[in-house]
């Protein structure tokens, strides 16, 4: 796709979302609508804009940079690995099974390399955060 | 880190106890508590009003427990996030909250259909501070009574302009419940916070400030701010020159306090450490002098009595609510 | 005077001064660390200075707020990750200065000017706060409704080429700022029955999201990627800016404190809002605005000489009126009455010598950091070289427990992680970021004061034209407006001329 055609679909979706939010600042009670009411609007009015400028094509289309969809896949699984595992089996197992893994897949570190990074670096975060700051990070399976 | 060994010793002997009785029941549960650090939740941000005297409380009752107390500060949806937290967790003594009435028995009615905890949920523990809630003007402001400012507001009612913090907070009922009291209609502002309102009010943007005294003491002891009322029975020692609004007429009571409570579910001999560990800190006369220099007004209500009055005020507010809501739904 | 040399001596007793030096090191940390801002790091000192004599106590508050505020510049230069919102605009000049293997310059110059607006303040907080103080009574709420209007117009203006993206981007803020229980009727805005929501979308989840995580993503997704390597170009460069770099900015650096010490004093008016508009300023009077926004050394001085220069404005009604000027302050108070301080005019009289203490910390906190800073920039410089892919997973793993410590809630750290997706494809398809965060911060400040003029003045909407300081702010608006209009007209008729 290219940038105009995404810009087209951007500003159809969120200036419907908008709109959405015009509809539901009108239904509002006393003044409390009037400001999603002008945002709404003005969210509008720019999605209008933008529509009409990719129409009238002043600048040259062009595409966007190009993605690496196999890396892109295999690190979004990495970032919901670690927040599924950081709540269900605990912060202080998830930090570095996540560290490991993206560090050989993603970063083509040896595993000794990558284990003792994942190590150190889930230290360092306990020790600032759970020791110095007493956050009570989710514990899971080391809780009891 | 010195307490360690001490609770070590305590948990092997905590464990031996319940090998001998081969049985676990709760109250050789309680003898060792507390074997682990607690954890206060404050449902406030760090630095606020109720965070200040938590972090204090929490240094006095590491001395009492012997062990290390911990403010975990869970703020979110005007208070209502960090209750949600006490009324779900686990109901062993080791959490304790802070609760802020009136705000904490509102919610329950106010926001019926949204809100996560109820009453029944949480269970009172004891009371610390009672912060009255006073009406101010400014130093240079003409209005010297609350008459003067019935009377203005009779007159042209545009001109006056009231500040309070929150739409269905103490500060809000209480001067809803002085208009309704005078028998006029008042305009209201709301700021979100002491400061914002404070600059209003000395830089002449409003009329009339309602708030708290603990908020109001300083400003009012310099004299950039004239205290028109206190809503409470007597007058306030911080501020003993500010009458109070039985004394001119209208009688208005209104506070905002702060307490402390725990799951509904926690034994009776941990409920009963606690209190009794609370009512060492709150008689302790150095938490006290900590307490008067932030102009937060000690009033201890302990136990059944503290569960009695957030139950009265609950019921008093809904019937206020049902009869006319202050939230347009 | 007497009283200053009584604090001055304070200050330099050996435990005064190695609790100096612990709290700006603490300060530099917090401050460079998403998800731990200023507000939080002074107020886990708070407990701390409890055990403390009220001298020392001062002295570790105002190390950690001072340098926490410079502590920001620091990865929002080096990797586009600005802890909070102060230094949004820091990163949008220097990352590309970082990218082009110049990040030492770049933190040599935020060094020197956080320095300067630092310094600046201070000696304004000692010289002439009372008087000042006065300005943050002026203010009413009809000045800040148009002060929010007048940030909102610079930073669509500022954001990007596309005025139409920023200006999408900025209202897509606006609507995600009514977010939540509304102030003035408790009624729910756009909460779904979250009551995650009712406080509003919190600002750095979203923040945190968008730069951070979003920047998370960049690093790892392109294979070899990184800050340095994407370019394929080694460190160059000086390490630190030159003298004439130095006299090329030193009218902006002049210009953003002055811009920052206002801002500071007005109370809720934040930090973004001093250093955006101080930004725009800069590029505003540059012979070459072109330049801004691809890695121009005098953007980076704009920025930080404001932030810094806010901490000692927010100081000023604080300890002359008792109003704390931002969050930060509010907590400053609560340190100052623990140990028996009302702030006030009493501060200046009967607590002068704790009151100048304070004070003076402050100036040898911003030379300590400043110090510090620029002795450490050479071994900063070095984390640039790091391959993406290891930097990636550690900005992941800060930003997810960072925004998870901000209150405990486990939906933050979801709502940093789709805003950070979000970011990802909003940069690839040239949406600028900077105005949605910004509008988010600015949304409240707007609808707040509007409303509230409005209840004042009874929708009479000639209000805000009425009162003489709301007037001129009207007008620098429309300056703001027309400027860039005025100057584009006249390049074109130059043109034709020669022609």
């Amino acid at each position: 796709m290219t940038l105009d055609t995404i810009d087209r679909c951007v500003a159809v979706l969120v200036g419907a979302m908008c709109a959405a939010a015009v509809v539901t600042g009108l239904g509002m009670r006393g003044d409390a609508g009037v400001f999603p009411v002008i945002a709404g609007t003005l969210g509008v009015l720019a999605c209008a804009g933008i529509v009409l400028g990719t129409l009238r094509r002043r600048i040259p289309d062009e595409l966007p940079p190009p993605l690496a969809w196999q890396r892109f896949t295999v690190w979004c699984l990495c970032v919901l690995g670690l927040l599924g595992l950081m709540i269900m089996a605990g912060t202080f197992v998830a930090l570095p099974l996540f560290l490991l893994v993206s560090l050989r897949w993603l970063g083509h570190l040896r595993w000794p390399a990558a284990l003792a990074i994942a190590v150190a670096f889930s230290a360092v975060i306990y020790g600032v955060f759970v020791y110095l700051l007493s956050v009570p990070l989710p514990a899971g399976w080391l809780a009891g | 880190m010195k307490t360690q060994p001490i609770s070590m010793r305590k948990v092997m002997l905590g464990a031996m106890t319940t090998l001998l009785t081969s049985g676990l029941s709760t109250a050789t549960l309680a003898a060792d508590y507390p074997t682990k650090p607690i954890q206060m939740i404050v449902s406030f941000g760090a630095g606020g009003s109720t965070d200040t005297m938590a972090r204090i409380f929490a240094k006095y009752a590491e001395e009492e427990l012997d062990q290390r107390v911990v403010v975990v500060n869970r703020p979110g949806a005007g208070g209502e996030l960090g209750w949600v937290h006490l009324a779900n967790a686990e109901p062993d003594g080791y959490t304790i909250g802070l609760i802020n009435s009136p705000v904490v028995e509102v919610y329950p009615f106010t926001r019926e259909e949204t809100v996560g905890y109820s009453l029944d949920e949480i269970r009172p523990l004891a009371n610390v501070i009672t912060d009255p809630g006073v009406l101010a003007v400014a130093a240079d402001s003409p209005y010297q009574s609350l008459d003067d400012l019935v009377a203005a507001v009779q007159d042209d009612p545009e001109s006056v302009v009231i500040s309070h913090e929150g739409v269905g907070g103490d500060d809000h009922l209480a001067a809803l419940n002085f208009a309704e009291e005078a028998g006029i209609d008042l305009s209201f502002v709301s700021y979100n916070g002491n400061a914002e309102a404070t600059a209003a009010l000395l830089g002449g943007h409003i009329t009339a400030f309602e708030g708290n005294m603990s908020e109001a003491a300083a400003q009012i002891q310099e004299g950039k701010v004239r205290g028109l009322a206190v809503w409470a029975d007597e007058r306030v020692e911080a501020i003993a020159d500010v009458p109070t609004g039985k004394e001119q007429g209208y009688d208005v009571q209104s506070a905002a306090s702060r307490g402390f409570a725990v799951p509904a579910d926690v034994p009776q001999d941990i409920y009963d450490t606690l209190l009794d560990v609370t009512r060492s800190v709150v008689e302790n006369p150095e938490f006290r002098a900590e307490m008067e220099q932030l102009n937060m007004p000690v009033n201890p209500i302990y136990g059944e009595e503290y569960v009695d009055f957030i139950q009265d005020s609950h019921d008093r507010l809904k019937s206020l609510w049902e009869k006319d809501p202050w939230i347009e739904q | 005077m007497d009283v200053l040399f009584l604090a001055l001596g304070n200050v330099l007793t050996p435990m005064a001064l190695l609790t100096l030096l612990l709290g700006t090191l603490a300060g530099m940390a917090i401050g460079s660390l998403p998800g731990l801002s200023s507000t939080m790091g002074v107020a886990l000192c708070i407990p701390i200075t409890f055990s403390m004599p009220p001298d020392l106590a001062l002295i570790l508050l105002g190390a950690v707020y001072v340098s926490s505020v410079y502590g920001g510049s620091v990865t929002a230069i080096l990797l586009r990750t600005p802890g909070t919102d102060a230094s949004i605009a820091t990163a949008l000049d220097g990352y590309p200065l970082a990218e082009a293997g110049r990040g030492g310059e770049a933190l040599g110059m935020a060094t020197l000017a956080s320095l300067f607006g630092g310094l600046f303040s201070v000696v304004v907080l000692i010289a002439i706060a009372p008087p000042l103080s006065t300005v943050a009574l002026a203010f009413g709420p009809q000045e800040y409704t148009i002060l929010a209007i007048f940030g909102l117009v610079t930073i669509v203006g500022v954001a990007s080429d596309r005025p139409l993206k920023g200006v999408l981007s900025a209202a897509v803020g606006l609507v995600l700022a009514c977010v939540g229980l509304d102030a003035f009727t408790g009624m729910q805005r756009f909460t779904f029955g979250y009551s995650e929501l009712f406080d509003g979308v919190p600002l750095l989840p979203v923040l945190i999201g968008l730069f951070s995580v979003s920047q998370a993503f960049n690093l790892c997704v392109p294979e070899g990627g990184g800050v340095l390597t994407g370019k394929g170009q080694p460190l160059k460069g000086r390490r630190l800016p030159l003298w004439h770099d130095i006299r090329r900015c030193l009218r902006t650096l002049l210009r953003s404190s002055v811009i920052g010490s206002i801002v500071g004093i007005l109370p809720g008016a934040g930090t973004s809002i001093a250093s955006f508009i101080s930004y725009n300023e800069a590029r505003r009077h540059s012979p070459t605005p072109e330049r801004f926004g691809k890695g121009e050394l005098e953007g980076v001085a704009a920025s930080e000489s404001a932030n810094n220069a806010v901490t000692g404005g927010t100081l000023i009604p604080t300890l002359t009126l008792g109003i704390p000027g931002n969050a930060v302050t509010a907590v400053f108070v609560g340190g100052l009455t623990i140990h028996g301080m009302i702030p006030g005019p009493s501060l200046f009289t009967q607590h002068a010598e704790t009151t100048y203490t304070l004070i003076l910390s402050l100036f040898l906190a911003n030379i300590l950091f400043a110090v510090t800073g620029l002795w450490l920039c050479r071994y900063l410089v070095v984390v640039t070289k790091v391959p993406g892919a290891v930097l990636g997973p550690m900005i992941l793993i800060f930003s997810v427990i960072g925004t998870y410590a901000l209150r405990n809630e486990v939906f933050d750290v979801w709502l940093a992680v789709a805003f950070g997706v979000v970011g990802f494809f909003m940069e690839r398809w040239r949406y600028p970021a900077a105005p949605l965060v910004i509008a988010l911060i600015l949304g409240p400040i707007l609808e707040v004061n509007f409303r509230r003029s409005m209840q004042i003045a009874h929708w009479d909407l000639t209000t805000f034209f009425t009162r003489p300081l709301s007037l001129t702010l009207c007008l620098l608006v429309v300056l703001a407006l027309a400027y860039p209009l005025w100057t584009q007209w006249r390049r074109c008729r130059s043109s034709s001329v020669q022609h």
